[in-house]
């Protein structure tokens, strides 16, 4: 590539004229970034040295590199330098070779990227160009279905009203199309693609930013006699690089972004590395053997100066000449440093990664964490942090979507005083995977059918009957008159009818949706939020069909008739507004529709409303049973009124201001409103989502939902999915002021503390506004904490995605504690990102919830298993792992230690060189991995199949039933954190000690200077090491056997063959190395008995103590596990012999044991019948 | 999981739990504890028939003590059976020394030739004849333990170098009972494999090298021992000796105090598993019955405390 002058990024605001040739001279072309894009981080010059430099960052490489370095100076190296290098070289190379794959890949794509053909229009002539040759100020042509090459400012579209339709699937993962337009005086000069007016156009466009959805641009146009015309450009106008052209044959862009200033460039994030809690800890601890390990250095040099000064001249067999007895100690300490080496685990954080690569795996394999309707397995996309699953103390849920299944049901509406859709059947979403447990699910059906935001079952005869003109009750006079401010245009609504009618308009009207038609021309819409769909969803099954819209149309086929408005505005939701209005002209009659939550519409509606007071009891009863309620509004606006908005709107100051002041402009716009009625939703919950949070509360894990729902709705759906359950005291904070905040605190702190004397379970609730304060003030904050941390569970509604997370890091920070926090939507990134770690869903809300989270789930449910069993098992696994890094290090480095003494402190190593590298890199790895990867305390899965007999089946059944009920209650292992703790790892380092010394010294007086065969032959130093050796291996593994759980095949195969056979292997093959310490040992060693009875003593020694100690501690302390598995299957097995015993009079024996399970059942279905009524008594 | 992934399934999900129980504990310890047991029974009833006499400081016993001559003195030995093994013992010798151990070159015993840069390497400090010990540099000592006067240029890499083979043990032993000289078999006494494999002789040995390679005293010398004080095999007396005041006669060549130790002498009959080892019978006696105790604790308890112990909360 050639060097060049142009800048990477430019933050700057630009302003640049449209340039109709592509023709430019060098310092035009500086001024911007090039469209050639470089994710690849190295060529193949910078490989080598920069992924190298990569690697150094890491301490544990940056010391290893030391002590390469150390052992290659022959002075002071004991060891073959290659024996430091081989695990150095392959641990880089291994991370390096990774690095290289991806850059690899990286450079692939690139050069695709950047070669990919565009068409630029130079002087009206299409020429074919490539993506990386765009600059900005270029006039490009997309065509349908290409991608845009940079980000785009669309001045036309074949499209006559300039809107066109994009894909930004790539973007934001949602697949839905978004519609974008040209402004409509641009459209005019652009709207023939091959005859356009060359005349000057030019853009000021603002500092390039990551947000999708914002553009702060403004467009001049030449409007003759060489005259320009500002206009304001808005997101609406922006095609994104990376986006797809839908629906639209063809678009003339002008290219605005380029390079890394174009939007997906600044969104790309570089991946974080999360560090889990573990191995923090076990890097300080690595740090403290540094430390002994420099501490015992010392101590031994000085030893070694000791020995030299006293003996060192003495010994003439060591041809000391020139005699320096400080120096050689010097020395000494170097050589020791390098022989201690072997307590530091140079291949712990390797086999680290392999082992979480592997359990990531099996997360994702987990068939029950498949969700058929998504076709969605479990996806891990951070795998460092697998163990933190299983520590979790806090969750912090995202409602809509994420406990719901933000699949909305039109339930009722309220047009004027009368309640419709009381009549509709209860057929529910069909059965969705409900069972947890083994089904047949084994062949993975991809979900056949799309996904449906709204399910419609709405049925009211009367409405139907008023909508046919049929009927008496559409007659009823309601007598509404709406009129504008200045009382110069006003609508009458005389009849029940004319209200119904305007109502599903509407509807039908004010929304942000598109029509798509399939095949068979049936519209199906797509839109922002499934709230949304479901209502226009709804008035076009009633008859009130909306059939697209452009910039400044909408067409709709009312009651069968088609009818055109002109758009002349339309306001956009979002959740700080939490409403959206449209300004239509209907007829000459400008309407202002609005819909919105109900709090915000009550506030701005003009006073003397005829149906407020219906409404909201309605409302109320609505919230009661978890209904997504929102309210509609109308009002008129004279011609005088728009167009002094209009010029408003058009004047608005071009600067950072001017999101501001539009908001301005549109709440003064949006009041006095005139209510004609409102419309209840309901949200589904997903399935299971009651039974997962009792039983991550019966897991002593917090569960907060954070929900922008009003209290009321949120309390509710909390009791729906059993947050807040029958016996919970729930203690209510929703205060408008810092002091009434702080005054309720008080009192809540009263009923807190008795809560806690009568050691009953608690709920807190508090509302966005109160919670704002709580966040603002350190004394509240302090206060709310204090309280909330105990709180069984929280509730948190109408938060914004930036309290989200401050509530996220209100508790992590103040307690230190792990959090996760779960959620489908763009609104829960925040939180995702602050929590520890971040759960996305598959929702129908886009994919950035899951693309910002590290693990990603199709349903709720599968938190369950992806904490309460992967979560519990993988903490297990990695906290054992670690601390049997360490033990084995030990019984390695102890016999190492000891043997100085014996060997004047020379410096000698005890071990060959290379037995010394494979320890840690073949001999102890695979078993231990394996362990790591499979390993489970316990599994409530016992049985690969259940018996063919059914009664064996059913008792088998029960067994794992009663497993699965009492699993949670494991959780607190790690929780706790009671496994990788400081006194265990001390306890483990010091059984490594005394099993190292037992080894080392045991041999020693075993092997000694005796006569180690029959022949009469003395051992020497090789035999003494390779059966102290020997011994370690045994121990290590017979040590790892003792403490695997779990036994599969493969933990089996890769102890005895990957292990110890792969060990005997090579202690053939040292037979035969030359210049080795084992050189002509091995064979002749292992035909002696002394070898076998040393091995033979130590195995029953240590594995003695070990079984000894195993014992005693089942005795004296409790393993709940292992006690679970007892009781289990003694029980299970008497149960067995009992239906062998007595077949055919089995009602005999009774259930006793089974009982808690059953309770647990009864309560269940008893919590769902109280549901069920509720709902149920509520439609009636 | 589908059938294509059945062996797979298998491999990874067909799993043993294995729950320990106060049963299965007594019958392992049961089981060790007997073998055990029996095991240091045998290894002691075999001790009880090994005889080992150790002659010690037998330098000591010439009078005047001098080195670099020869000297003898009488020792009484009871009945003992062949073979009877001969071993010397060298105190406080630092053999597994770092700077000693690495000080050869194992290409140069094995029989080929090294460069000047490769024995600086490897033999450090003793490069070349003249870094050999006075009585070395001039003679060729041969496999069957012979001096041969040779002339040898100081300045020629000496073969074999370093500090092992400088240090070689030259003490030399006859043993005689009445005047009756009593046969030491020298040959047979290094590891199996070292004598032609790992040592090996130059093809010109006579000329290149000072000491045969093959020279098993030497070889014996060169398997660096373990620990400061060791044994090493020098002679097998094939036939059975009967008591009586034998006559050790040796050349008391090798000086125990320029090291500030001592050499001994030891004769040891061997059994089947090697020679005595009180520490071996003694380990799994003890071991095995610790282990039987501890299964007994464990029965009484069991028995006392009823079915349910070791069951808890049932």
């Amino acid at each position: 590539m050639f060097w060049s002058k142009r800048p990477d990024v430019l933050n700057q605001p630009r302003s640049f004229e449209g340039n109709f040739r592509s023709e430019r001279t060098l310092e035009e072309l500086e001024q911007f970034p090039s469209n050639f894009i470089k994710t690849s981080r190295y060529n193949l010059v910078t490989f080598l040295p920069k992924s190298l430099l990569l690697q150094f960052t890491r301490y544990a490489n940056i010391y290893f590199l030391c002590i390469a370095i150390i052992q290659c100076i022959p002075v002071l190296s004991t060891l073959n330098p290659f024996s430091a290098i081989a695990p150095l070289v392959f641990v880089l190379g291994l991370s390096m070779g990774r690095e290289g794959w991806e850059d690899y890949g990286r450079h692939v794509s690139d050069n695709e990227v950047n070669a990919t053909e565009c068409v630029i229009m130079k002087s009206r002539v299409m020429t074919i160009s490539t993506w990386a040759q765009l600059a900005v100020g270029d006039f490009v042509l997309v065509k349908q279905d290409e991608s845009f090459p940079a980000d785009l400012i669309v001045l036309g579209s074949s499209i006559e009203s300039g809107a066109c339709y994009i894909e930004t699937s790539s973007l934001d993962g949602e697949k839905n199309l978004k519609p974008k337009s040209a402004i409509l005086e641009s459209q005019q000069l652009y709207r023939d693609k091959s005859n356009y007016a060359e005349e000057k156009v030019k853009v000021d466009a603002q500092v390039p930013t990551q947000n999708l959805y914002e553009l702060d641009a403004s467009l001049y146009l030449s409007v003759g006699n060489g005259q320009q015309k500002k206009f304001q450009l808005t997101a609406k106008q922006l095609l994104l690089r990376g986006a797809f052209l839908r629906n639209t044959e063809w678009v003339i862009g002008l290219v605005v972004y380029t390079g890394q200033d174009t939007k997906i460039m600044r969104n790309a994030d570089a991946s974080r590395i999360k560090t889990s809690e573990i191995e923090r800890i076990m890097n300080i601890l690595i740090l403290g053997i540094l430390v002994v390990q420099i501490s015992l250095s010392i101590i031994t040099a000085s030893f070694s100066s000791a020995w030299l000064h006293k003996y060192g001249s003495d010994s003439w067999y060591l041809g000391y000449g020139d005699f320096q007895p400080n120096l050689l100690s010097f020395y000494a300490f170097f050589s020791y440093i390098l022989l201690y080496n072997t307590m530091i685990p140079i291949s712990l954080i390797v086999s680290l990664e392999f082992v979480k690569v592997f359990q990531a795996y099996f997360i994702e394999q987990d068939e029950e964490m498949y969700v058929q309707q998504r076709d969605k397995f479990a996806k891990v996309q951070t795998t460092t942090i697998n163990e933190e699953l299983g520590q979790i103390e806090y969750i912090f849920s995202d409602k809509t979507g994420t406990l719901t299944c933000n699949q909305m049901e039109f339930k009722y509406c309220i047009i004027g005083n009368t309640l419709y859709g009381q009549e509709q059947q209860h057929t529910n979403i069909p059965v969705q995977n409900v069972d947890l447990k083994r089904q047949q699910t084994a062949k993975v059906h991809p979900a056949t059918d799309v996904f449906q935001h709204s399910v419609f079952n709405f049925q009211d005869l009367e409405l139907s009957a008023i909508l046919k003109g049929e009927g008496s009750s559409g007659e009823q006079p309601v007598n509404l008159v709406v009129q504008s401010l200045d009382g110069k245009q006003q609508v009458k609504i005389s009849k029940q009818r004319n209200l119904i009618e305007e109502y599903f308009f509407l509807l039908s009207s004010a929304h942000e949706c598109i029509v798509q038609y399939d095949k068979n021309q049936n519209a199906t819409y797509q839109g922002p939020s499934p709230d949304e769909i479901t209502l226009v969803d709804a008035a076009a099954r009633m008859g009130f069909q909306f059939t697209g819209a452009s910039a400044s149309e909408q067409k709709f086929i009312i009651l069968g008739k088609d009818k055109k408005v002109k758009l002349l505005k339309s306001f956009e939701f979002d959740s700080a507004r939490k409403r959206m209005s449209v300004i239509i002209d209907d007829n000459g009659v400008i309407k202002l529709f609005i819909k919105g939550a109900d709090n915000i519409i009550k506030g701005r509606l003009s006073p003397n409303q005829m149906f407020l007071n219906q409404i909201i009891n309605y409302l109320d009863d609505f919230s009661k049973i978890g209904l997504r309620c929102l309210l509609m509004g109308i009002r008129i606006l004279s011609n005088d009124e728009y167009r002094e908005f209009d010029n408003a709107y058009n004047n608005l100051p071009d600067n950072d201001t001017r999101a501001e002041e539009l908001e301005k402009l549109t709440n003064n716009l949006e009041q006095n409103l005139t209510l004609l009625g409102a419309s209840a939703v309901e949200d589904k919950l997903q399935p299971l989502v009651p039974e997962t949070i009792a039983d991550l509360l019966k897991a002593n894990i917090k569960v907060w939902m954070l929900t922008g729902d009003k209290l009321e709705t949120a309390e509710n759906i909390a009791k729906s999915c059993r947050l807040i359950q029958g016996d919970f005291t729930v203690m209510r904070l929703s205060e408008s002021s810092v002091d009434d905040c702080k005054r309720k605190i008080g009192d809540i702190q009263e009923t807190y503390e008795h809560c806690i004397k009568e050691n009953r379970k608690k709920s807190f609730v508090v509302e966005g506004s109160s919670l704002q304060f709580v966040i603002d003030n350190e004394e509240l904050a302090q206060a709310f904490v204090s309280m909330a941390k105990d709180c069984e569970s929280v509730v948190c509604c109408r938060v914004t995605p930036k309290q989200k997370a401050d509530v996220v890091r209100l508790i992590k920070d103040r307690l230190n504690k792990i959090t996760l926090a779960i959620g489908d939507g763009a609104n829960d990134v925040n939180m995702i990102q602050a929590a520890h770690i971040g759960v996305g869903l598959y929702g129908n809300e886009g994919m950035r919830a899951v693309q910002s989270s590290d693990f990603a789930l199709g349903e709720f449910r599968c938190l369950w298993r992806l904490l309460l069993v992967h979560g519990h098992w993988n903490y297990i696994r990695i906290a054992e792992m670690v601390l049997y890094f360490f033990y084995k290090n030990m019984i390695f480095t102890v016999p190492q230690f000891f043997f100085s003494y014996f060997c004047a402190f020379s410096g000698q190593s005890f071990f060959d060189d290379w037995y010394i590298t494979f320890y840690n890199l073949i001999f102890t790895a695979l078993p231990l991995i394996m362990r790591g990867t499979f390993d489970q305390d316990i599994n409530y899965r016992q049985h690969i199949q259940f018996d063919e007999k059914e009664e064996v089946a059913s008792v088998q059944k029960k067994f794992e039933d009663y497993l699965k009920v009492k699993f949670p209650s494991l959780y607190f292992i790690g929780q706790s954190k009671s496994i990788f703790t400081i006194p265990n790892y001390t306890l483990w380092a010091f059984n490594g000690l005394v099993h190292g010394m037992i080894i080392f010294f045991f041999i020693l007086w075993i092997l000694d200077y005796e006569i180690v065969e029959d022949n009469g032959f003395p051992g020497g130093l090789a035999a003494f090491s390779l059966t102290v050796y020997s011994s370690i291996i045994l121990i290590a593994d017979l040590k790892i056997a003792i403490h695997t759980k779990y036994w599969t095949w493969f933990n089996f195969i890769c102890i005895t063959f990957l292990s110890v056979l792969l060990y005997i292997i090579y202690v053939i093959i040292s037979q035969f190395w030359p210049g080795t310490l084992m050189e002509y040992t091995p064979f002749t060693m292992v035909g002696t008995p002394h070898f076998w009875l040393s091995i033979i003593l130590i195995g029953g020694i240590i594995g003695g103590m070990e079984a000894i100690i195993a014992q005693l501690q089942r005795e004296f302390f409790t393993d709940p596990a292992t006690e679970m598995l007892y009781k289990v299957n003694d029980f299970g097995q008497n149960q067995l012999k009992l239906i062998e015993l007595k077949e055919k009079n089995q009602r005999q024996f009774q259930d006793s044991f089974w009982e808690p399970l059953y309770k647990q059942q009864q309560q269940q279905q008893q919590n769902e019948e109280v549901i069920k009524f509720s709902q149920s008594q509520h439609a009636e | 999981m589908s059938d294509s992934k059945g062996f797979l399934h298998w491999l990874f999900f067909k799993k043993w739990h294995p729950v320990p129980s106060v049963g299965s504990t007594i019958a392992l310890f049961s089981i060790i504890g007997v073998i055990f047991v029996a095991l240091g029974i045998v290894i002691t009833v075999i001790n009880n028939n090994i005889q080992e006499v150790t002659i010690y400081k037998y330098d000591q016993k010439c009078s005047p003590v001098e080195y670099n001559k020869r000297c003898s003195f009488t020792q009484k030995l009871d009945n003992m059976k062949a073979p009877i093994y001969f071993y010397y013992e060298l105190e406080n010798f630092y053999q597994n020394h770092r700077r000693y151990v690495k000080s050869k070159s194992s290409t140069q015993l094995s029989g080929e030739e090294i460069s000047l840069s490769d024995a600086e390497k490897y033999c450090d400090p003793i490069i070349y004849n003249k870094d050999l010990e006075e009585w070395q540099q001039n003679v060729y000592i041969t496999e069957t333990n012979t001096l041969v006067p040779k002339e040898r240029q100081p300045d020629d890499i000496a073969s074999p170098c370093g500090l092992v083979a400088k240090s070689f043990f030259n003490d030399t032993y006859a043993l005689s009972l009445q005047g009756k000289d009593v046969e030491l078999n020298q040959t047979g006494i290094s590891w199996p494999n070292d004598k032609g494999k790992k040592y090996k002789r130059a093809p010109d040995s006579e000329t290149t090298q000072w000491i045969d390679p093959e020279n098993e005293h030497f070889i014996v010398w060169m398997r660096t021992a373990g620990l400061p004080t060791f044994r090493k095999l020098w002679g097998r007396i094939e036939q059975d000796i009967e008591e009586g005041e034998y006559t050790f006669e040796f050349s008391n060549n090798y000086n125990p105090q320029m090291f500030a130790g001592a050499k001994n002498i030891v004769l040891s009959t061997s059994g089947p598993f090697g020679g005595k080892n009180l520490f071996l019978s003694i380990a799994f006696i003890v071991v095995g019955v610790i282990q039987l105790l501890i299964a007994l604790a464990f029965l009484i308890k069991k028995i006392r405390a009823g079915p349910s112990f070791g069951q808890k909360n049932e």
